[in-house]
């Protein structure tokens, strides 16, 4: 995680290109996704979540072993986080309007990063 | 691409390169997400390809199988498909099962779920259809035994955690119940192992003798005996009558008894080891060697997914390999140890006794949940209906008695001790409400301390709550008492009292004094805990022992002081006085509350602080030779001996440890630095949160950080590091002398062997004697230091001796 410091180093140009990123994946958030992993699995879910590393969060996430659509069986499996490095294929339903009961008013929120502040809380003493 | 999954059809487009190239551009650390979803959700999600969380990893065969239509099988299909038999089992097949089935109730009792261990045998889920009259007892009586432990014993002392043991999930398996009962159980498998000795019989007497098959069913009789046994005992605990719900008292006899046929049967039992090549063989015919082709009749019989659809979502998904028989087998004799050690508690008369008991017993056995929830069901039978205050302490004697007698032994209130004076009603009602109310913090103390260690130190820090409460109501209670005495005395015609003794008896605040003793040992206990734990870092040490010391060890010292005086200085007048007034009331006690628990004394006369028979009729002048409570001979003025010098030894120890921490802070000897930039890390912060339990008490006061400091200053921060230095040795050499003599004292008197888990209050033996090595480490060390040693050496501290004191090292 950043020290808020760092912020100040970082040049305009990768500004503006990290600015372009967060428009484009904000558009990508509450919408369905399908996210087949490297052991065969294929999670479809709301993105809810994610970053640098590509680890995803999907909301309602239901888990399917080979193909979903033959599959009667699926685990619910609720709130799933993805570790980026397991991803093979990312799919998205753009056209869908937001099935979730999030707010369908993407353009009005407004993107917050979240810098967390992690408390030192160490017990050791060295 | 389109895809329809169930009611929903979903067009998707690859974004799999289009989003990694986004995502690098993103800065490390940020996170990009919605605003109404926290972080906080965050970390409620599940992670996948994580083994330890993601169930759905292993298992890729299984709907491999499941999509090509083989579908989970239940018994009648099986049978039906002649998959699995059901009629006239082999004792080898019979051994095999029996072995798995025990197996899964030991991975149970560990903590795993039904569905996952007993239900996976295909057997249990539909018994009434099994032939086989061994399997069908046998399914039944694991039913049966897992339900018993869970409904009656674990559910009952409930004491897991909700990540140990999952207790009420039952997934809609057939328990049974109203099928067969318990009994019924135990008499079908004797009938079992009745015909089966005399197919042994037959067997052996067959011209052409089959020994590998004499040798399984004699193997099968054993582990069907050991079953039987076994489900005995633990049918012996927490047993409900059925007739009336009361508890019936436990027998421990009985249950010993059986403990040693067990015992006897685990010997003889070989456990059986499935393998695949026929020409292998046991070491030392240690095990019992079952090929896989003589168990194909039943290979389906365990079927790890049978459940699979039930389990709830984040749950494990299966268990990969159950445990070998032989691992059970030892399991199941270490149990037995357990069971015969825990049976001990039966013999613990007062609380104190009890309460060393249970400490004793989690620190050196470390008893699983089982045990565990069998002590306290042992010592607290649960009762239908009844809170745990209400219950009785083996059943048989209540709670508010039992404290009462504590009292008394401890302290010789005369309102427990005169026989003969009469107490209006009002008293009566005061004393039996604050009795009443006492019952609650003190049985809950014996369910904490059933709890694990790490909850142990957390419930008893809410108990000092329970306890600060109480303490309130007893100087309440003092104060009525005070005033009520002085009208009594003063109406009685108690001319031989001495007017000395009168005035102890007017001055001391007995209840208060009795709580007072009781909250304390719970806060030396909570601190030492911590140690136990490893959970102070090395700023805090010199708080601890300075808290510990100076104010929690001090006051115990003087409660035991103003005891010990009591009980000498009280105890002729009070015997005096009864006997006094015996001829006159004719032997009837008028006195309520004595007669209440007047059965407790006469049980234990001997330990009695008013032995008051018949030929005791001069007490004053005569050291009567009796037994205390731990069966050592003491005369009359050693009350309390050991316990105070144990806390001298403490206080003696704390006090060093304290005074050394603050020379080697002076000198910068020490290998931190406080700083205060992070918060946690603030003298002040960690002070306030270790001691926080202590500050709703009213005794001992709460010592806030800013008088701690303060006094900090008076009592160490204005001498310079060698005289801090010889006071510490001082003070670890008066440790060592209080702790020696009292270890001569134990081993002096004519006693059988103490073993070495003897515990005084919180102190055993082996603590005592690792005390003692301690003290001598640490005076050397500072002699060292004090003649100035190596002045740029920082000091380490070693707690590996014992937990409680570590030793210095350069």
């Amino acid at each position: 995680m950043t020290d808020s410091n760092e912020d100040k180093l970082i040049s305009n140009e990768t500004d503006a290109q990290s600015e372009r990123t967060r428009q484009k994946i904000h558009q990508w958030l509450n919408k369905p996704m399908r996210v087949s992993i490297v052991d065969g699995r294929v999670l479809i879910g709301v993105l809810l979540c994610t970053d640098r590393d590509q680890n995803l969060i999907l909301g309602n996430c239901n888990e399917y072993i080979g193909s979903p659509s033959e599959q009667e069986e699926f685990r619910a499996l609720g709130l799933a986080l993805i570790p980026g490095q397991h991803i093979q294929s990312i799919y998205i339903d753009e056209g869908s309007s937001s099935t979730t009961p999030h707010s369908s008013n993407p353009s009005h929120t407004s993107i917050t990063t979240t810098k967390d502040h992690i408390v030192d809380d160490d017990k050791s003493d060295d | 691409m389109q895809e329809t999954i169930g009611d929903t059809t979903y067009n998707w487009t690859d974004v799999t390169t289009e989003f990694a190239d986004l995502c690098r551009n993103l800065p490390v650390g940020e996170v990009l997400r919605d605003e109404d979803f926290t972080l906080f959700e965050a970390m409620t999600a599940l992670e996948l390809m994580d083994p330890k969380m993601d169930g759905g990893m292993s298992i890729k065969n299984h709907f491999h199988e499941q999509k090509h239509g083989n579908r989970t099988l239940t018994l009648p299909q099986l049978i039906e498909k002649k998959l699995v038999k059901t009629s006239s089992l082999t004792p080898t097949e019979l051994i095999h099962l029996f072995d798995q089935l025990l197996s899964t109730f030991h991975m149970w009792l560990d903590g795993h779920s039904l569905a996952l261990t007993l239900y996976t045998c295909v057997y249990v889920h539909d018994i009434p259809i099994i032939e086989d009259y061994p399997l069908r007892t046998i399914c039944y009586t694991f039913v049966k035994l897992i339900d018993y432990i869970r409904e009656r014993i674990l559910l009952k002392a409930g004491l897991f955690e909700e990540e140990d043991f999952s207790g009420t999930l039952t997934y809609n398996f057939p328990f049974y119940r109203d099928t067969i009962k318990d009994q019924t159980c135990l008499s079908d498998l004797k009938k079992c192992e009745d015909e089966l000795n005399k197919r042994l019989r037959s067997l052996k007497h067959e011209s052409e003798l089959n020994q590998s098959e004499i040798n399984a069913t004699q193997q099968l009789i054993h582990r069907i005996r050991f079953l039987r046994l076994f489900f005995g005992v633990t049918l012996r605990f927490n047993e409900a009558n059925e007739k009336t719900n009361e508890q019936t008292y436990l027998n421990s006899e009985e249950i010993l008894k059986n403990l040693k046929q067990i015992d006897e049967l685990l010997l003889l039992i070989r456990p059986s080891h499935v393998v695949e090549d026929e020409t292998t063989t046991s070491p030392d015919n240690a095990e019992m060697i079952i090929p896989i082709s003589s168990l194909a009749d039943i290979a389906r019989s365990f079927d790890p997914y049978y459940n699979y659809r039930q389990l709830p979502p984040a749950f494990n998904r299966f268990i990969r390999q159950l445990i070998l028989p032989s691992c059970v087998y030892t399991f199941l004799g270490s149990i037995c140890q357990q069971l015969r050690r825990m049976l001990e508690v039966n013999d613990k008369r007062t609380l104190k006794q009890a309460f060393e008991f249970f400490l004793e017993y989690s620190t050196n056995e470390k008893p699983s949940l089982f045990i565990r929830s069998l002590l306290l069901l042992s010592y607290l039978p649960s009762v239908q209906g009844c809170l745990l205050s209400s219950r009785k302490i083996f059943g048989q004697i209540s709670f508010a008695e039992q404290v009462k007698y504590e009292m008394r032994l401890f302290i010789v209130p005369p309102l427990l001790t005169l026989k003969y004076i009469a107490i209006d009603q009002e008293t009566i009602n005061y004393g039996e409400n604050f009795f009443q109310r006492a019952c609650v913090p003190f049985s809950n103390l014996f369910y904490s301390l059933c709890n694990n260690r790490a909850r142990t130190r957390e419930k008893l820090s809410n108990l000092l709550d329970e306890f600060s409460v109480l303490q309130d109501e007893s100087e309440k209670l003092d104060q009525w008492l005070h005033k009520y005495f002085l009208q009594h005395i003063l109406q009685a015609n108690l001319s031989t009292l001495n007017a000395q003794t009168l005035l102890l008896i007017e001055k001391t605040s007995y209840f208060f004094q009795f709580i007072l003793h009781w909250t304390l040992l719970i806060m030396e206990y909570y601190l030492l805990m911590g140690f136990d734990l490893s959970l102070y870092s090395k700023r805090e040490l010199y708080d601890v022992y300075f808290y510990f010391a100076q104010i929690i060890l001090f006051t115990h010292i003087n409660v035991y002081k103003t005891s010990t005086n009591l009980l000498n200085t009280t105890i002729p007048m009070l015997i005096q006085t009864n006997q006094k007034h015996q001829q006159i009331s004719k032997n009837q006690t008028s006195n309520i509350f004595v007669q209440q628990f007047s059965s407790l004394v006469q049980q234990h006369s001997n330990d009695d602080p008013l032995m008051d028979s018949a030929n005791d009729s001069n007490p004053g002048q005569k050291k009567n030779k009796r037994k205390n409570l731990n069966g050592l001979l003491s005369t009359n003025t050693d009350h309390h001996e050991q316990e105070v010098a144990l806390i001298h030894g403490h206080f003696a120890m704390s006090t060093a440890m304290h005074r050394c921490l603050k020379a080697l802070e002076l000198e910068r000897r020490l290998r931190f630095s406080s700083t205060d930039a992070n918060y946690f890390l603030r003298d002040e912060i960690r002070y306030r949160h270790r001691f926080l339990p202590f500050a709703n008490l009213c005794a001992p006061p709460y010592m806030p950080h800013a008088d701690f400091l303060h006094i900090q200053n008076l009592s160490d921060n204005r001498y310079t590091p060698k005289e801090l230095y010889q006071d510490a040795i001082n003070n670890f050499s008066q440790a060592k002398t209080y702790f020696e003599s009292y270890l001569n004292r134990l081993t002096a008197s004519k006693q059988q062997t103490l073993n070495r888990t003897f515990t005084t209050n919180f102190t055993s033996l082996a603590d005592v004697e690792s005390y003692i090595r301690i003290a001598k480490t640490n005076c050397v060390v500072l002699k060292l230091l004090l003649s100035g040693h190596k002045p740029e050496m920082k000091i380490d501290f070693d707690f590996t001796l014992h937990a409680h004191y570590p030793t210095l090292k350069l």
